[in-house]
């Protein structure tokens, strides 16, 4: 949460708040979240510790198969691809528009494109790729359906991950606080966000239908832990921090 | 996290405007020191060089020098292949330069000597350094100012049309004459970067890491323009004589001063020329102004890269590297016009760093090359560094090259699969 001074009219209650979200006092969620947002309305803090930078790679290299071949869209310093190549022998290309980060690849040994994203997705060949990854990128990008639609292109499985919009924290600063949402998972005041294009778990399943793009595997951040997505008998799109997606398209 | 949106920070302040260069002097523990070139007689008339286009050149001497030692197992070479006006001198200071009568050399340091010394970014300290003068030019190698064995006289233009792959041709024979096989790598800028692509191309296997500074798979349009302007005035000057003006006492210098103005145009920018220069006046030419003498300060800087250069080369040779630059074609050689063809043949760990404002070789015109060897799955790292230096910026942004430099040759790579992918057929 930011901070701001808090508002002077009362809060509402955490069972009022958790109900208009849809869970209520049956749901085997409702006892935790209701002690967490207690905690979050008297204490105006963002209870949750920011998932660690790069929280998704072990699972990336999980899905990752030996000597394929992987482009990083946004690599930054090549981190996953360094991994990847040293652990997967992956054939590796990232993709960064940033000069600093450029220079941190090159000095890792990673090769390198210094270019915008959308622009260096144009130049690919169909299918020129086993995977195609965009890790924490997505919200940052000023054509993130181009750059989605060109990912199902040129990789054949395609790896995204982002911050989950639709978080409780989120919801919260926003419905309540009435200010935009500042939270360890996006920590920047709206006027100089890098994060312009935010979506939410259900938002993103929303265009993985309209794309007609089917599901291999995903994860979710919900309180410290990575576990496996389950659009049943959970709330992820209220408790998930960050969400990670391994897709592929359904022709 | 990356950010999509264009990077628009500005590289340069007002400061950086005047380079006031500092030479490493010999004595620093950072400079090669004094040093002597070499020269090897590579092909004869028993056994002679046979150009790109089937015409003989024998006999073929090379000038060359090195820097470093050599590894025991030859694995630390670098070669380093110079542009349209280098030599071989790339770093250090000539001891010969005054019986060679290259007497420029006495007040300067060789034509990289930023980059290349122990502790540089290329590192005389690790690696051992060659660099060749290429055929045609007038630097100690084989070239139309030489001697016509079938006539006694120097060849003028009956000298072969060479090629960039004639020059590389004849590195891979210096390079069996030292007896290495394998290069850990080739560093060009602009010609010299043509060079280390088709080095990576005609000797896919004797490359480790292949950069390319400035340059690219081919010369644009404009780049043919200007050549075609530098040949008009060299040609049209009338001490040219059809290029056999050695020995008339007669030399075509206006023509090769006026070519020589017009490339250091292309070298510079708009904003940099700006920057450098603006409308300034001459400090000294304040007083009688409105004449068609030489009054703003950047006429005074091309008048001064004119006359200084005519005093270092030789008008022939002029013509014979800029047409070698004119016909190069990657895609033409090795693809049969199709570059992603061409780059078929490529192995090498690849770094192409190009210039934002340089408009000989723009940046745009790189990228076929890069698209080129993406698809043929080979990784590759491009840059694209912001600079208001234009072209000369390979040779100019010393701090931002330094460092893709050295970045680039003391990486390892994480894994060696990566260096060198399995092709798909």
């Amino acid at each position: 949460m930011s901070n701001e001074p808090s508002s002077p009219s009362p809060l509402p209650g955490a069972d009022e708040f958790l109900r208009k979200l849809g869970i209520d006092s049956h749901d085997s969620d409702f006892t935790r979240l209701r002690d967490q947002v207690k905690r979050a309305i008297d204490l105006n803090l963002d209870l949750n510790a920011a998932a660690p930078s790069h929280w998704e790679d072990p699972y990336i290299e999980k899905f990752v198969t030996p000597n394929s071949s992987v482009i990083d869209l946004g690599c930054g310093n090549g981190q996953l691809l360094a991994l990847l190549a040293k652990t997967r022998h992956a054939v590796v290309q990232g993709v960064e528009n940033d000069e600093e980060a450029v220079l941190q690849c090159i000095e890792r040994g990673v090769p390198v494109y210094h270019d915008r994203i959308v622009k260096a997705l144009h130049t690919m060949n169909d299918k020129a790729y086993d995977f195609a990854v965009l890790e924490n990128t997505l919200q940052t990008l000023v054509y993130p359906y181009d750059v989605l639609t060109e990912m199902l292109r040129v990789a054949k499985t395609v790896i995204v991950s982002f911050p989950n919009f639709a978080h409780w924290t989120i919801r919260m600063a926003f419905s309540i606080g009435g200010r935009m949402p500042v939270t360890s998972a996006l920590p920047y005041s709206w006027y100089n966000t890098p994060n312009i294009h935010l979506c939410s778990i259900t938002d993103f399943q929303d265009w993985m239908s309209k794309a007609k793009v089917e599901m291999v595997d995903a994860y979710v951040y919900v309180e410290g832990k990575v576990v496996p997505f389950q659009t049943e008998g959970h709330h992820h799109n209220i408790t998930a921090e960050q969400a990670l997606f391994i897709l592929r398209s359904q022709e | 996290m990356a950010s999509e949106t264009d990077n628009t920070k500005c590289a340069d302040s007002p400061k950086n405007a005047e380079i006031t260069h500092k030479y490493d002097p010999p004595e620093s523990s950072t400079s090669v020191g004094w040093t002597h070139a070499c020269q090897v007689t590579l092909a004869n008339e028993a056994n002679p060089f046979v150009t790109e286009n089937g015409e003989i050149l024998a006999p073929l001497v090379v000038e060359y020098e090195t820097y470093g030692e050599l590894a025991p197992d030859r694995s630390n070479v670098i070669l380093i292949a110079h542009a349209l006006s280098g030599d071989a001198h790339v770093a250090g200071w000539d001891a010969d330069a005054l019986q060679t009568g290259r007497t420029w050399r006495l007040t300067r340091p060789g034509w990289w000597d930023d980059i290349v010394g122990p502790d540089k970014p290329m590192d005389t300290k690790k690696y051992f350094f060659v660099c060749a003068n290429i055929i045609g030019s007038c630097y100690g190698t084989t070239g139309p100012e030489s001697i016509n064995p079938a006539t006694g006289k120097p060849y003028g233009l009956d000298f072969p049309i060479v090629t960039v792959g004639d020059w590389v041709k004849m590195e891979a024979m210096l390079l069996d004459y030292l007896g290495i096989e394998t290069l850990y790598a080739i560093v060009g800028g602009s010609l010299g970067g043509q060079q280390a692509l088709e080095f990576s191309l005609a000797y896919p296997d004797r490359v480790k890491k292949c950069i390319i500074l400035a340059s690219g798979p081919k010369l644009p349009a404009q780049g043919l323009g200007f050549n075609a302007v530098a040949r008009y005035c060299i040609q049209n000057d009338p001490q040219f004589h059809g290029g056999n003006y050695y020995g008339t006492g007669e030399n075509p210098q206006s023509g090769l001063a006026a070519a020589r103005m017009l490339a250091h145009i292309t070298y510079l920018s708009g904003k940099g020329m700006d920057t450098k220069f603006g409308r300034r006046w001459q400090e000294d030419i304040k007083t009688r102004r409105k004449s068609f003498g030489i009054e703003f300060a950047v006429e005074s800087y091309l008048n001064h890269q004119g006359s200084s250069f005519v005093k270092r080369f030789d008008a022939d040779s002029y013509l014979y590297i800029i047409r070698a630059m004119d016909y190069y074609d990657a895609a033409a050689s090795w693809g049969d016009g199709d570059l992603v063809k061409a780059c078929s043949r490529f192995k090498a760990q690849v770094m192409i760093v190009t210039f934002s404002s340089d408009w000989l070789y723009p940046p745009e015109e790189c990228k076929p090359l890069v698209t080129a060897l993406m698809r043929n799955k080979i990784p590759v790292t491009y840059v694209k560094v912001e600079s208001s230096y234009g072209h000369d910026a390979f040779l100019v942004e010393v701090d931002k090259v330094g460092r893709l430099l050295r970045a680039f040759l003391h990486s390892q790579e994480p894994d060696d699969s990566a260096v060198q992918p399995t092709k798909e057929k």
